[in-house]
């Protein structure tokens, strides 16, 4: 556990710790690798500018990290008014595990693409709490620290996203 | 999958998308984040080092020190603050004499520069001074002097060591001389009459402030010849009454041309060498009054600028007058210790000095050598005058009150404080029932006397309004016995009366303002008749009554305005 950063190594150890997890939330919320790129690298930049903000006995080194990409994701959605989203067939393949049952495979891939879809027709607002929640696993407590929201209301407003989520995929079948 | 996804399918859905980073992007980004680290890092080290090694000199890091360092300051804060508090009155008074004469170098500018633009010179947008909006900013600027001279002047009323106070007193004399003579040059500069107004106005003020000037300045000299512990000086500022007065009566091209043949009479029979300066403002004057007979209602006819520069001019005579006799005085002092000392023969050397001095190759004229000796005698009074009052005084007195404690001085000094607020608060109170019976006298008056007389009157009682306030009431009683036999004597003197009230004109304010017994209060309750009456009694009281002055500051015999 990092409890201060405060020489290069301590950024270098920061760094190799939470890079994926944060380049990974970035990815999934804009779709692009070139915008998961600079985000996450932005992200480690301000991390450091930012160093002496941390606060280990008030929050880990994980939230805070992801308080920051929040963040940087806010400013790169002021900046980018239109939510591109990667070409379906790139992501896929590029996400393919190698598997032998190709047919269950295949079906289950289109299922996840369809979720995945609907995921990404939802707002910014309802992306941030399931995103954390179900890619990063991070409990209810510090997704309402990381988004800055109360407990209750991060708890709800997850719930509600995925009741939203469920009645489109309902609608659509 | 069903149709309804759960978290797990969603979780799934996630964890199928997430992706991992390029190694080409960890390698940039960690080299990117390692030189920003170094760099700061270095910065870092540099920043705190140096600061650190600053602190040491400024901050100790010790609480207990820091706590010193704070009482320190403290304490250093408090000496600040108790000693700008307690600023002698002498700074204060300097501070303000600097201010005034930054004013009065604004106003000189002024002047040059609209000299300049009066210049008749080719071009395109030709400006007149009068056009000029900052007629407005030099009304405020010399409205702004007259307050600050007068805060000077109160300032030097403070201070207790005689010579300080001489000092000072010079200082401000010096001022207001050179004020007189600038706001003359402005006044002809300026052409909007209430602007004109109020420089005439701040003239007159300052002239006759720097007559109290300087006699309380030569008070303080005499004091420390005398060796005096104290002085007390008592000059009356210039009081929000008197504006008024001066508002109500205006500047009338009657008073002003009348101010201005006084003091033409005044330059020939002081005899005084009229130099080139005063020449051209003698020369605008006559200019002025020229485009008033033509036209009294003409938009050219100035009578404010009349009076303020009559009364500029008067002023700077009396200022050379007093500077020669002066002169004189110091030559006969000087005579009579040499005669004290034996040699004797310096008395004729010394006379033809002053000769020259006064003259400039010109010669005495009989007049004035009157003149020069009337103002000595009227000092002589003066002096005896101040001696009696002394001597009462010191009757009066304990021989333990001879010489006062610091503390008695003080005392002394803030019921003389006291005394004149409540004057000036009488005097506010009289001036505004009398106002209107004022102006039923005056009718009254015009009826029994020639109408020749009408103008003259009206100075009298303009200045009897204005001038005579700082009367005490010692003579009320004498005047309200006399009242009968007022009437009567009157009706006898009535050309003796006529002849007489022009003296008295003539003679200035100077004159009448200095007398202490002066019968105000009779003016207001007592008919027309009394104003001519005790106008004689004033000329009997100043040679008679002398010893029943009640303040310091009236024994100038300049008495204040108000």
């Amino acid at each position: 556990m990092i409890n201060e950063i405060k020489s290069s190594q301590d950024l270098d150890a920061l760094f190799l710790e939470f890079h994926k997890i944060i380049y990974n939330y970035i990815y999934a919320r804009t779709s692009r690798r070139e915008d998961a790129d600079d985000i996450a690298q932005e992200v480690f930049f301000r991390a450091w500018k930012y160093r002496k903000s941390y606060n280990a006995k008030k929050s880990n080194c994980k939230t805070w990290l992801f308080t920051i990409a929040h963040n940087s994701l806010k400013d790169y959605y002021k900046k980018q008014s239109n939510n591109s989203t990667t070409p379906l067939e790139e992501e896929i393949y590029d996400t393919l595990p190698g598997t032998t049952d190709i047919a269950a495979e295949i079906s289950e891939k289109m299922e996840s693409e369809k979720i995945w879809q609907q995921v990404k027709g939802l707002n910014p607002r309802e992306q941030n709490p399931l995103t954390l929640r179900y890619q990063q696993d991070l409990p209810i407590k510090e997704i309402s620290t990381i988004l800055g929201m109360e407990y209750s209301t991060a708890k709800v407003a997850l719930h509600r996203t995925l009741k939203k989520l469920q009645q489109v995929m309902l609608k659509n079948h | 999958m069903n149709q309804k996804p759960t978290e797990n399918d969603v979780r799934q859905t996630f964890q199928r998308k997430s992706v991992q980073p390029s190694e080409e992007w960890i390698d940039v980004t960690r080299t990117k984040l390692q030189k920003l680290a170094i760099a700061d890092d270095s910065f870092d080290w540099k920043f705190n080092d140096v600061r650190r090694y600053l602190m040491q000199f400024f901050i100790p890091n010790n609480s207990f020190q820091m706590k010193k360092a704070f009482a320190v300051l403290s304490v250093v804060v408090l000496f600040g603050g108790f000693f700008l508090l307690n600023q002698p009155a002498t700074i204060i008074a300097r501070e303000k004499l600097d201010d005034a004469r930054q004013i009065l170098a604004q106003l000189k500018s002024f002047n040059q520069t609209g000299e300049f633009a009066k210049v008749e010179e080719p071009s395109l947008f030709p400006t007149t001074y009068a056009d000029s909006t900052e007629e407005d900013e030099v009304a405020e600027a010399v409205e702004e002097l007259e307050e600050t001279l007068d805060e000077a002047i109160e300032e030097a009323e403070e201070i207790d060591d005689p010579a300080q106070t001489a000092e000072i007193l010079e200082e401000i004399d010096e001022v207001q001389d050179e004020a007189i003579e600038i706001l003359a040059e402005t006044i002809e500069n300026v052409e909007d009459e209430k602007v004109i107004e109020t420089i005439a106005e701040v003239i007159e003020d300052t002239a006759e402030e720097n007559e109290a000037v300087e006699e309380a300045q030569e008070a303080a000299e005499e004091a420390v010849e005398n060796e005096e512990e104290t002085v007390v000086v008592d000059i009356e500022t210039e009081d929000e009454d008197k504006k008024g007065k001066t508002e109500k009566y205006d500047f009338r091209l009657e008073t002003a041309t009348t101010l201005y043949e006084k003091v033409k009479a005044e330059i020939e029979t002081s005899g005084i060498e009229v130099d080139k300066k005063l020449q051209k403002k003698i020369d605008r004057v006559e200019k002025d009054i020229e485009k008033c007979t033509e036209n009294s209602k003409a938009k050219n006819c100035k009578a404010g600028r009349i009076k303020g520069l009559s009364r500029a001019i008067q002023s700077k005579i009396k200022n050379n007058v007093r500077k020669l006799e002066k002169e004189q005085k110091k030559n006969k002092k000087k005579n009579n210790d040499d005669l004290t000392s034996g040699s004797g023969s310096v008395v004729d050397i010394d006379e033809e000095d002053v000769d020259k001095i006064t003259k400039k190759g010109k010669g005495h004229s009989a007049e004035s050598g009157r003149e020069r000796a009337m103002g000595q005698d009227k000092k002589a009074k003066k002096k005896e005058r101040k001696g009696k009052m002394n001597a009462e005084d010191r009757e009066d007195e304990s021989p333990s009150d001879e010489r006062m404690s610091p503390g008695g001085k003080k005392a002394l000094k803030q019921s003389k404080k006291v005394e004149k607020k409540e004057r000036k608060e009488t005097r506010k109170a009289e001036k505004n029932k009398n106002d209107d019976s004022d102006i039923t006298e005056n009718i009254d008056e015009e009826e029994e006397h020639n109408t020749e007389d009408i103008p003259e009157k009206k100075h009298v009682e303009s200045k009897g309004g204005s001038k005579n306030k700082g009367n005490s009431n010692k003579n009320e009683s004498t005047d309200k016995t006399d009242e009968e036999s007022d009437t009567t004597e009157e009706e006898e003197n009535n050309t003796e009366d006529i002849s007489e009230k022009k003296h008295i004109e003539s003679k200035g304010k100077s004159e009448n303002k200095g007398n202490s017994n002066k019968n105000k209060s009779t003016d207001k309750t007592d008919d027309e008749s009394d104003t001519t009456e005790n106008i004689d009694e004033e000329e009997e009281h100043n040679t008679e009554d002398t010893g029943s002055r009640p303040s310091k500051g009236n024994q100038g015999g300049k008495g204040k305005k108000k």
